[in-house]
């Protein structure tokens, strides 16, 4: 589903974010991209998001080189990739049932589908009560579900979470990740780019460990710590 | 349909979240439009008034209606020999109807009675000299089957050079006035792209393509530029009907072949509004793309 061949990118000036990083995650995985501050997993989901492009080697996604892919194409390669952030990226004048119909909106896709697709993802995230709430109305943990009803409710081959329980409390942590678990057994790859050595010690799935751009571990039940 | 529907509600949206600088947008359009349209509107009318005393030609002989050929052939090679004349134009009776339907196209019914063979044939002259001008005029004008012989007046030369000038002025200003109206809408684009950043980054990252982020973007500019280019279209409209009251006045003197006709106004007003609704779009594409670069 996705593989890093030799890739590297640097940045301007000497900034080196990745180092001839080689990778491949298959279909319904679940991985954990874990590692300090600075080690290269921001730029990990960038390249698969195409918001920045490999300097050498090459990122494919299904198979498809997406270094090479024209900038119209890109909107494409997004619809099949959802994803979720720290921040939740909300908008804050819309409803929780708008907020998540937006996505299906500005893709074109017709009413009648957004009108099945929305209750049928908040009903899943747990939120049909409050669709008709605004994000602020709404605990981190409810909004977090809400970014994640947004990125999903596409079905997307690919999910990708940036920190996504960087501002959760330990409980909500836990209902945030069986969420993201029900979401990996639907068939959905996730990949998870996280500093919280808690989840991934409990959840035991496969680590990719990086630091200062390079692929330092990779194991298929592992835990945050390195040696454990 | 519905995304006709979203593309209509988004534009007017953020059409009224940026009323201020919408408003401003529009009326430097408007303004720039106007003084464009303008000029170019007292130009056709100075045309039509001047149009005979261009390209150095200073007189214009009139031949008798119904002259033999034999007798307009006797004046062309009197014309052709004549050391004084630099040049001349033969004009002849189907020329001379075609002038006579652009001048008179606001009067059909006159247009209508009149045939080829009413009028008459005529030689547009440019001596050597300016000077020479009036003798030239004196011999031709006693010669058989010559009916008269028109000179260009004084006024007329000198308001020829005055609306060269006139035009340059009005014309680089509206040029100047036009830029501002295009950073004016670069600006209000670019401020409506900032206040809906959030909004546009969402729809980037769940894959709407890049149209759809920009077209209701595109239609706030063009819909600026139409409604800056409508103004400015009644305005030029209205200085017409101005143009026609002033000139009606003085039908009987120098200025009587000075006029403005529907046609002249609504050519003009269709320029300005192409020209309106492009500067709308250019600005939006201008005002877009930092933001929706990658």
């Amino acid at each position: 589903m996705i593989r890093f061949e030799d890739v590297t990118k640097a940045y301007k000036g000497d900034v080196v974010a990745l180092r001839e990083l080689s990778l491949e995650i298959l279909k319904g995985e679940f991985v954990f991209l874990v590692g300090p501050s600075g080690s290269g997993k921001s730029t990990f989901l960038k390249l698969l998001l195409r918001d920045e492009v490999a300097t050498e080697g090459k990122v494919l996604v299904a198979g498809r080189d997406i270094g090479r892919l024209g900038s119209w194409k890109v909107p494409q390669l997004r619809r099949n990739i959802g994803c979720v952030f720290q921040d939740f990226k909300l908008l804050t004048n819309k409803t929780v049932y708008e907020n998540v119909a937006f996505a299906l909106e500005v893709i074109g896709r017709p009413k009648h589908i957004v009108r099945t697709q929305v209750p049928q993802i908040l009903d899943l995230v747990g939120l049909t009560k409050k669709a008709d709430n605004f994000p602020t109305e709404l605990s981190g943990g409810e909004q977090q579900r809400v970014s994640i009803a947004r990125a999903f409710v596409n079905r997307p081959l690919i999910l990708l979470a940036d920190e996504p329980t960087g501002n959760l409390d330990p409980a909500t942590t836990v209902g945030i990740m069986r969420l993201l678990d029900r979401i990996n057994r639907t068939g959905t790859t996730v990949v998870m780019a996280t500093h919280d050595q808690r989840i991934v010690d409990a959840m035991r799935r496969r680590v990719v460990e990086l630091d200062h751009g390079s692929l330092v571990r990779d194991q298929v039940r592992g835990v945050y710590g390195v040696g454990s | 349909m519905s995304r006709l529907a979203y593309f209509v509600r988004e534009t007017l949206i953020s059409l009224r979240r940026n009323l201020l600088m919408t408003i401003a947008g529009i009326i430097t359009v408007a303004i720039s439009l106007f003084l464009f349209g303008g000029i170019l509107l007292v130009s056709a009318t100075v045309d039509h008034g001047t149009q005979q005393w261009k390209h150095g030609i200073e007189l214009e002989i009139f031949m008798k209606v119904g002259a033999t050929h034999t007798e307009v052939q006797t004046i062309e090679n009197a014309l052709k020999t004549d050391p004084q004349v630099k040049s001349y134009k033969y004009l002849s009776q189907l020329d001379a109807y075609n002038i006579f339907k652009k001048d008179f196209s606001d009067q059909p019914a006159l247009v209508e009675s009149t045939k080829p063979s009413d009028l008459p044939e005529s030689f547009r002259v440019a001596p050597t000299k300016a000077e020479l001008t009036q003798p030239l005029a004196d011999a031709y004008q006693h010669r058989p089957s010559v009916d008269t012989v028109i000179t260009a007046a004084k006024q007329i030369k000198s308001l020829l050079t005055a609306t060269r000038w006139i035009r340059l002025v009005f014309i680089s200003m509206a040029t100047v006035l036009l830029a501002s109206s295009l950073f004016l809408i670069v600006n209000t684009i670019r401020l409506a792209t900032f206040a809906r950043r959030r909004e546009i980054e969402v729809m980037k990252l769940v894959g709407a393509s890049n149209w759809f982020v920009r077209v209701p973007f595109m239609a706030e500019g063009l819909v600026q530029g139409a409604i800056g280019a409508g103004f400015a279209f009644g305005l030029v409209w209205i200085l017409k009907i101005v143009i026609t009251n002033l000139l009606g006045h003085h039908s009987q003197n120098l200025f009587s072949t000075f006029r403005v006709t529907s046609s002249d106004a609504l050519g003009i007003g269709l320029i300005v509004l192409v020209i309106g609704a492009l500067i709308g779009v250019v600005g939006s594409i201008v005002g877009l793309r930092r933001f929706l670069e990658a």
